[in-house]
C-alpha cells in the first residue's frame, strides 16, 4: 500500500463497540493489531472492518 | 618415399545436433564434452555342424552403430531432442517476473471479488524478488500464509528467511483487505485483494513462481501428452591437431532418447546419452568420417 493510502486508511479508524468474540491479528503492511477475545475492541481503520465481520470477531 | 605420418584422432571439440530436412543447428553446439565413443559391432554367424571341431563357414550378421557421448553442459536443444519437448525461452528481465498466481487446491484463494484478485512484483522493489515457487495457503476466512519450496536465491535482494520448520516465509498470517495491496516484505511481491468482502476457505492453496531479475531464462516441462520425437543429424568433431589435423563424423540419421541430469556433492552435472544410427536414403549411409591432413605450418 502506498504510505499516503496508508496514512489515509489510518486516518478512517473507526470504533468498534463491544468486545471481541474472538482472537484475531490483523497483519498488513505496517499495520499489526492483536485482538483478544473478551477485551474491548480497539479503534481500527475502516478498511478491516468487513474482515473483522467475515471473521466473527465482530 | 618415407612412410606418410600416422593418422591418430586427439580428445573432442564439438557436438551439434542439425534438422535432417535443412541441415540447420537446432542450437549452439555443446562444447563441455567428456568424450565420446563411435560404437560399431557386427553379429558374425558361424556354420557348424557334423564331426568337424572348425567352422566351415562365417559370415556377417546385424551390424550396430552407437555413438554414445557424455557432456557437462545442457542446451536447451538437447530436451527437444532427447525428452521430446521444446523449452519456453524468456528474454532477459530487468525488472524480474511474478507469474500468474493460480489456485492450486480449492478455489477460493484466487478469486477477482472474495479472494486474491493478483500477485505481482512490488513497484521499486524488484530486486528483492527471489527465484521460487510460493505457496499461498488459506490461514483464516481473510488471511494467508505464505510458502516456499526453497531457500536457493534467499540471499538476493533483502535476505529472507523461513519462519519455521514449516517453510513459511510470513511470520504472520497476512491479511488480505478489500482492493488493497499486502507487501510480501523483502520478497518483492504484493497480493492484492478481490474487490468485494473477502471470503476464503481454510485451507486452500494457490501457487505463484517468481524469478528474480535476471539475463534470461528457460523453461520445460516433461511428460507432458504434447511430446514429439523426430530423428536428427549430429556432426561432431575432435580437437584440432597442433600440426592442423582434424577430425569430423557426420551422422546423418540419429535417435536417442532420456537424458540424465545428476546433481552430486561438488560436481557437475554429467549426461551420458547413446545415440543410435540408422541409414538415411537421402544421403545413402549412416556417417561420413573425414580426416584432414594438416600443413604442418602454422
Amino acid at each position: 500500500m502506498a504510505r499516503k493510502e496508508k496514512e489515509d486508511a489510518i486516518e478512517e479508524t473507526v470504533a468498534v463497540s463491544g468486545v471481541a468474540k474472538k482472537d484475531f491479528v490483523i497483519h498488513h503492511n505496517e499495520v499489526h493489531i492483536e485482538i483478544k477475545k473478551g477485551e474491548k475492541l480497539p479503534d481500527i481503520p475502516e478498511m478491516y472492518k468487513e474482515n473483522l465481520k467475515t471473521e466473527g470477531v465482530i | 618415399m618415407a612412410l606418410s605420418q600416422p593418422r591418430p584422432i586427439f580428445s573432442i571439440h564439438s557436438l551439434a545436433a542439425y534438422n535432417r530436412v535443412t541441415k540447420l543447428p537446432y542450437g549452439k553446439q555443446i562444447e563441455v564434452l567428456a568424450g565420446s565413443n563411435l560404437a560399431s559391432s557386427q553379429e558374425l554367424i558361424d556354420l557348424q555342424g557334423g564331426s568337424s571341431f572348425d567352422n566351415w563357414a562365417t559370415e556377417r550378421g546385424i551390424r550396430t552403430m552407437e555413438l554414445s557421448v557424455t557432456f557437462r553442459e545442457y542446451p536447451d536443444w538437447l530436451f527437444r531432442l532427447l525428452l521430446g519437448k521444446n523449452p519456453t525461452v524468456n528474454a532477459a528481465e530487468a525488472s524480474g517476473n511474478v507469474g500468474t498466481v493460480a489456485n492450486y487446491n480449492g478455489t477460493s484463494t484466487v478469486d477477482a471479488t472474495t479472494g486474491i484478485a493478483s500477485v505481482t512484483a512490488i513497484s521499486g522493489s524488484e530486486t528483492d524478488l527471489k527465484l521460487g515457487t510460493y505457496i499461498i495457503k488459506v490461514a483464516s476466512a481473510t488471511t494467508v500464509d505464505i510458502y516456499a519450496l526453497s531457500d536457493l536465491d534467499f540471499a538476493t535482494g533483502t535476505d529472507g528467511v523461513f519462519v519455521d520448520d514449516t517453510m513459511k516465509i510470513t511470520s504472520s498470517a497476512e491479511t488480505i483487505a478489500t482492493g488493497a495491496d499486502t507487501n510480501i516484505t523483502g520478497f518483492g511481491f504484493k497480493l492484492t485483494g478481490g474487490s468485494g468482502a473477502i471470503g476464503m476457505t481454510i485451507g486452500d492453496t494457490a501457487i505463484v513462481e517468481v524469478r528474480p531479475i535476471n539475463t534470461g531464462s528457460s523453461e520445460v516441462t516433461i511428460g507432458s501428452r504434447s511430446e514429439v520425437f523426430c530423428n536428427f543429424g549430429l556432426y561432431m568433431t575432435g580437437q584440432r591437431m597442433g600440426d592442423g589435423r582434424m577430425v569430423t563424423i557426420d551422422a546423418f540419421n540419429a535417435t536417442g532418447g532420456g537424458l540424465p541430469i545428476n546433481m552430486t556433492e561438488k560436481a557437475w552435472s554429467e549426461g551420458e546419452v547413446t545415440f543410435k544410427l540408422a541409414y538415411d536414403a537421402v544421403q545413402d549411409g549412416l556417417f561420413k568420417y573425414q580426416y584432414v591432413e594438416g600443413s604442418s605450418a602454422c
